[in-house]
């Protein structure tokens, strides 16, 4: 469904560590892949999960993966075509951002329910609402919703035009046990419901319940694809848990 | 073009911008006043003095004059800022992303924020016309002819705007050379002179400017009730409408994705 093949982005940075655009360069920058020759094909319907460290790399592919960012090399593929002809069918939470704190709730689901074309845009929120809890909050400023809300409010962003593709950056990040619980659960109804999830987290617990598959990215470089179960008995430890299995394929810590 | 978008973009932008309201219309105010007040105390001293005319600028005109000026300048400096002041918003409060993962045409992405910065004109645009309008009536089709060609100006504005704006997403560096731009182009518009008071080396430049001809239109059609070589001027204000925008959201669609966005 999801195709990425040799996908490779690199960034010029500055002697200082700043990025600066190609047409600024000067001849002394050093060049980072922050994501080095990647391929790898998401079925239809699962999860699958990108752990790594920060830097990693899991946010740039991500955006690469929704059309924020172009690879330097490489492509990405949505059922064959390029992902500008399927916009529409991407849906994209990272974290609590791309809501408005400063108007409501439902002015923020409204106005991303119109720029993708959604026809009843009020049943719409409202089965979202039902489904994420939102209730009674969707009228009021999100600059007052605690953290947990404007996660789901971004989630709830991310599902308005009911994509077949998810991408979730840290969907857990910050949040308190029963929120991110709360969170693993719609994911995996939202799985239920067919759709394909790409996610990342630094949670190896949340890896482990949620993710078909995943995959370890250390310094730009997709290092293993597996199940998770599988990765698990890779090595040669009994009991041993994703993030033993990182370290001992990596020698990072996670 | 999809109205439905324009409609939501235009929607979304008037809810952000009311929310803090009373800065916002006090500053819809102040802007066009601020230079208008400025040089009709330098043409009033000018004309007490003995002056007779200054190009077309007369004593019994120079307040319509300035008027209209003032008029289309108010258009031109909140449409140049626009997306630049926007983007800036959405980069911090990292909502820009949305903007540029949707699916929808740019050019309903410049027609939905263009009409919401209309809203900051509403008061001083009725305003500015009916004090014309006691000084010197003109006609309904004069008033329209006005009208329209000042949105013409302000949607070709908006194209450069757009072409501000994604500048200042990749590379803050290149801002304020834009401010530069904006002075220069200010001052080879002729808002508040006319063309006769600028050194005579400037008037290829100021021959070339879209603005400028426009604001030949908006004058010359209050004050003088028709307009020489109205087709001529027209062609510059018209060309300007349609290829500025189309080459920024070009420019707008290769560039971004290309280079993404730094600086947060």
């Amino acid at each position: 469904m999801i195709d990425i093949i040799h996908a490779t982005k690199e960034f010029k940075l500055k002697k200082d560590g700043k990025k600066f655009p190609r047409f600024f360069q000067r001849k002394n920058y050093k060049v980072i892949k922050a994501v080095d020759d990647v391929s790898l094909t998401l079925k239809e319907g699962e999860i699958f999960g990108l752990l790594g460290p920060n830097g990693a790399g899991k946010t740039t592919l991500m955006k690469m993966v929704c059309g924020l960012i172009q690879p330097t090399s490489g492509k990405i593929l949505i059922d064959k075509s390029s992902i500008e002809k399927n916009k529409s069918r991407v849906g994209l939470m990272l974290g609590s951002t791309i809501i408005y704190y400063r108007l409501t709730g439902y002015d923020n689901l409204e106005y991303f329910a119109k720029l993708y074309g959604v026809r009843d845009i009020e049943g719409r929120i409202a089965e979202l609402s039902n489904f994420l809890g939102l209730d009674g909050f969707l009228n009021e400023y999100v600059e007052i919703y605690s953290e947990g809300m404007k996660t789901k409010l971004a989630l709830a962003r991310a599902l308005i035009h009911d994509p077949d593709i998810l991408l979730l950056d840290e969907p857990t990040l910050g949040l308190d046990p029963k929120i991110s619980s709360q969170m693993r659960e719609k994911v995996m109804e939202l799985k239920g419901r067919g759709k394909t999830i790409l996610l990342t987290t630094h949670y190896m617990d949340e890896a482990e319940f949620l993710c078909d598959r995943v995959g370890f990215l250390s310094n730009g470089s997709l290092i293993r694809v597996d199940s998770p179960v599988n990765l698990k008995k890779s090595i040669d430890k009994e009991n041993a848990t994703l993030s033993e299995v990182f370290i001992e394929l990596t020698g990072e810590n996670l | 073009m999809n109205f439905n978008h324009i409609y939501a973009i235009a929607k979304k932008q008037i809810k952000l911008d009311l929310r803090f309201k009373y800065g916002y219309f006090f500053d819809a105010l102040i802007v066009p006043l601020r230079w208008f007040v400025m040089f009709a105390i330098i043409y009033g001293g000018f004309f007490s003095e003995g002056a007779d005319t200054l190009g077309m600028v007369e004593r019994e005109n120079f307040i319509q004059f300035l008027l209209l000026g003032s008029l289309a300048y108010s258009y031109f400096a909140s449409g140049f800022s626009l997306f630049h002041s926007k983007f800036v918003q959405e980069k911090y409060w990292k909502t820009i992303q949305g903007i540029l993962i949707a699916p929808f045409n740019k050019m309903d992405f410049i027609l939905g924020m263009g009409l919401s910065e209309l809203l900051r004109h509403v008061i001083i645009t009725p305003f500015f016309l009916i004090i014309l309008y006691a000084l010197s009536p003109a006609s309904l089709n004069s008033i329209l002819l006005i009208i329209i060609t000042i949105l013409l100006m302000y949607f070709g504005v908006l194209g450069i705007s757009l072409l501000q704006g994604v500048v200042y997403l990749i590379n803050e560096d290149v801002l304020p050379l834009f401010s530069y731009l904006f002075w220069t182009w200010g001052i080879f518009s002729c808002f508040y002179y006319p063309i006769e008071a600028l050194p005579a080396v400037f008037n290829p430049l100021v021959e070339l400017n879209p603005i400028y001809h426009g604001l030949v239109i908006v004058r010359e059609v209050w004050i003088y009730g028709t307009v020489s070589n109205f087709l001529y001027h027209l062609e510059f204000v018209l060309s300007f409408a349609i290829i500025a925008p189309l080459v920024s959201i070009f420019i707008f669609n290769k560039v971004i994705t290309k280079y993404g966005i730094t600086g947060y």
